[in-house]
């Protein structure tokens, strides 16, 4: 990954302001005690398409590339809406009718980077797994097509729309934008194996809850488990756990079932929600610029889609 | 003039197998059955209805004439005196012979103060009765192998003097109930069950309890981790076992006190080996469980468990919820790994405990409870008589 970036909207609120407002079922002292603070919600100021493209943008200075190197631009986005252009920020020709459906963010943000030599695509339907799939396919374009495919950039969002409840399955939710950028020969960050395992059965979270609460730690605990035996590695040979943004608590019961050190975890960036799409990046983009994790290092990233699929990635820092 | 034997609990879990045992062996000429008016409005129809279930269910044969032999006794082992009718209390206590108290409160969730009053201080009742038999022989009382709580190692066949750490209050009640009964000076014999999951030839189960609840959870992906120790065991029994030793024990010679655990004992399954067969069981049983592709629970330490509840329970999922306070009460209790001695009840039986092939009853209880749809007619709960 020769560049990785995240972006939070400026504006974040209390568990207790939450509260007030009404957007939380669980009293803001449970939601504390599973380590959530405040939720960053985004406002007329800080769009989710503006906070795409700040994100594209600040991948690309981290991997110090141009818009013009790009050869592939994979937008990702775990809500249906994510993918869509609001209606205030596309033409104001425009008609009201089903062809605004087809205002695609990804189209959007070609323009407005001026990616000119990048074929545009898109993933969905995997929650908050998503961008963990933009990134698998970024790779497999670069295998695939080594003559064309050099950088390939991946830029997740997700937002809420306004007034819309902030905690989802017992997590406080944030809004939020990622990229990163996956390049042919970048010796940071290099891909070491993947793992997914997806199960239909609990692919609507309105009816299956408690079993996908159930089913949660047995199956990221066997995708961890895979992930590791594929590359012959032992659970204390990870070195940096990079989590997501949903409970705390849930992170210590899962490094405990894989046998990964509690220590591991990666704890460097302050509670800043669940943003879906976006989390993991904002803990890799900050441990990138935070500099301390010595380069050859081991993260492992973990996340869970509503889908459901669980993914783990591997990385050698 | 022949032998008499009471019977408390007799619509339980147990009792409706027991009372079928006794009345086909026909060591007893009359039966009282102790019933709770409470309970039923009609104790005899209920009574006689929980035997035919249990005949059909079990696929065995009718006794003869049970309504001459069997006789509805109108009681409540929470009142002192135990039976209502003081006629018929004096008529007991000059005709029984042996007396076998089957009744408990079963719910590993309720109150401490409900188990007591029922296991415990029930107990007491019934010893107080029994001591009021001039006739008696024997007074056995089903205890269960639970009263061990987080003793580990080889638990013997006796009653220990200080009371272990208990994983639930129904194991205390039921300790306090064993002690209790030893007090008393009468030929008594207790028998410590291990958990029954079914009539071993059919899969029939009278009520569902702890053991057949997690099963269900376990089939709907509910159980996502089993907290237990290295070496941990699963120890069952098939309760048609259960029924058969306690119908023979009633008819065997007892000196003063005896205590005989009815368990798989060196027999027991270890956890893992438990878990994956309820998987293939489940994956080969279930409808649409194979493609559900349900991943078997986590095998985990105390601490792992413990973290995990407090994680789960925060989530505040009312059904999740529920089932994680359920199985709190008696999953933990795999974390201290014990053998249950056998050798009482072994030699009260006459030989090895036949304990079966755990693998054909769990085959067979899985069927039962599928088609029943995990639902047993009699309900679940408070029983008692």
């Amino acid at each position: 990954m020769s560049g990785v970036a995240a972006v939070l909207p400026p504006r974040s609120y209390s568990l207790d302001e939450l509260a007030a407002a009404g957007l939380l079922d669980s009293s803001p002292q449970t939601l504390a005690g599973l380590g959530f603070e405040r939720a960053y919600i985004s406002d007329a100021d800080s769009r989710p398409e503006q906070m795409a493209l700040d994100a594209a943008r600040a991948a690309l200075d981290d991997a110090g590339l141009g818009p013009h190197d790009i050869d592939a631009v994979i937008w990702a986005g775990a809500r249906t809406e994510s993918h869509i252009l609001r209606a205030d920020a596309a033409s104001p020709l425009s008609p009201p009718d089903v062809l605004s459906g087809f205002r695609y963010a990804s189209a959007w943000l070609q323009q407005q980077l001026d990616l000119r030599n990048a074929d545009v695509m898109a993933v969905a339907q995997q929650g908050c797994s998503t961008m963990f799939s933009a990134v698998r396919l970024a790779r497999t374009l670069l295998i695939a097509e080594p003559e064309r495919c050099h950088h390939v950039l991946c830029v997740g969002v997700d937002v809420l729309p306004a007034g819309a409840p902030r905690e989802i399955l017992y997590n406080v939710i944030s809004d939020g934008a990622c990229a990163v950028i996956v390049s042919r020969g970048c010796l940071s960050d290099v891909w070491l194996g993947y793992r997914q395992i997806s199960r239909g059965y609990y692919g609507d979270p309105a009816v299956c809850g408690p079993e996908i609460i159930a089913a949660y730690f047995p199956v990221a605990k066997a995708v961890i488990d895979q992930v590791l035996c594929e590359q012959g590695l032992r659970p204390d040979q990870v070195d940096v756990v990079i989590p997501t943004g949903v409970s705390h608590a849930s992170w210590d019961v899962l490094l405990r079932l894989t046998g990964v050190p509690s220590d591991r975890l990666y704890r460097g960036v302050a509670s800043f929600g669940h943003t879906m799409t976006s989390d993991s990046f904002v803990f890799l983009s900050a441990l990138r610029r935070a500099a301390h994790v010595p380069r050859g290092s081991r993260l492992l990233l973990f996340t869970y889609g509503f889908g459901s699929s669980w993914c783990g990635l591997l990385l050698e820092h | 003039m022949g032998q008499s034997i009471l019977l408390t609990g007799a619509t339980g879990a147990i009792g409706p197998h027991l009372l079928q045992q006794l009345l086909q062996d026909e060591a007893f000429e009359r039966v009282f059955v102790l019933i709770r008016p409470a309970a039923q409005r009609d104790p005899g129809a209920s009574l006689h209805d929980a035997l035919r279930r249990v005949i059909e269910g079990t696929d065995r044969c009718w006794p003869h004439r049970p309504e001459r032999r069997v006789i509805p006794v109108d009681g409540d082992i929470c009142r002192e005196g135990v039976v209502l009718d003081p006629d018929v209390a004096n008529r007991l206590r000059q005709d029984v012979d042996v007396i076998v108290h089957a009744a408990a409160n079963t719910r590993f969730t309720a109150p401490l103060s409900d188990l007591h009053a029922v296991n415990a201080q029930g107990t007491r009742h019934v010893v107080q009765l029994a001591s009021h038999c001039p006739r008696l022989r024997q007074l056995l009382i089903v205890s269960t192998t639970c009263v061990a709580g987080t003793r580990t190692g080889l638990i013997a066949e006796r009653v220990e003097v200080q009371a272990p750490e208990f994983v639930n209050a129904y194991e205390h009640s039921k300790w306090r109930a064993e002690r209790a009964s030893l007090a008393a000076d009468l030929p008594i014999r207790i028998a410590r069950l291990s958990t029954c999951m079914g009539d071993g030839r059919t899969g029939y189960v009278h009520r569902f309890g702890a053991f057949h609840h997690s099963l269900h959870w376990f089939m709907r992906g509910l159980i996502p981790m089993v907290p237990a120790a290295d070496g941990a065991c699963v120890d069952v029994i098939p309760t048609d076992l259960a029924a058969r030793w306690l119908a023979r024990a009633s008819t065997r010679p007892l000196e003063r006190h005896e205590v005989c655990q009815v368990a798989a004992g060196q027999h027991a399954v270890p956890v893992e080996e438990f878990l994956n067969f309820v998987v293939a069981c489940l994956r080969a049983r279930a409808h649409g469980w194979a493609r559900r592709q349900i991943e078997p629970p986590v095998v985990v330490d105390a601490q792992t468990f413990t973290l995990f509840q407090k994680t789960a329970i925060q989530s505040g999922d009312a059904l999740f919820r529920r089932v994680l306070e359920s199985v709190r009460t008696f999953l933990p209790a795999l974390l201290y790994p014990k053998v249950y001695q056998t050798d009482h009840a072994a030699a009260c039986w006459g030989g090895p405990l036949p304990v079966g092939d755990w693998r054909s009853t769990i085959e067979h209880v899985m069927d039962f409870a599928l088609e029943r749809r995990w639902r047993s007619r009699a309900g679940a709960g408070v029983h008692r008589a």
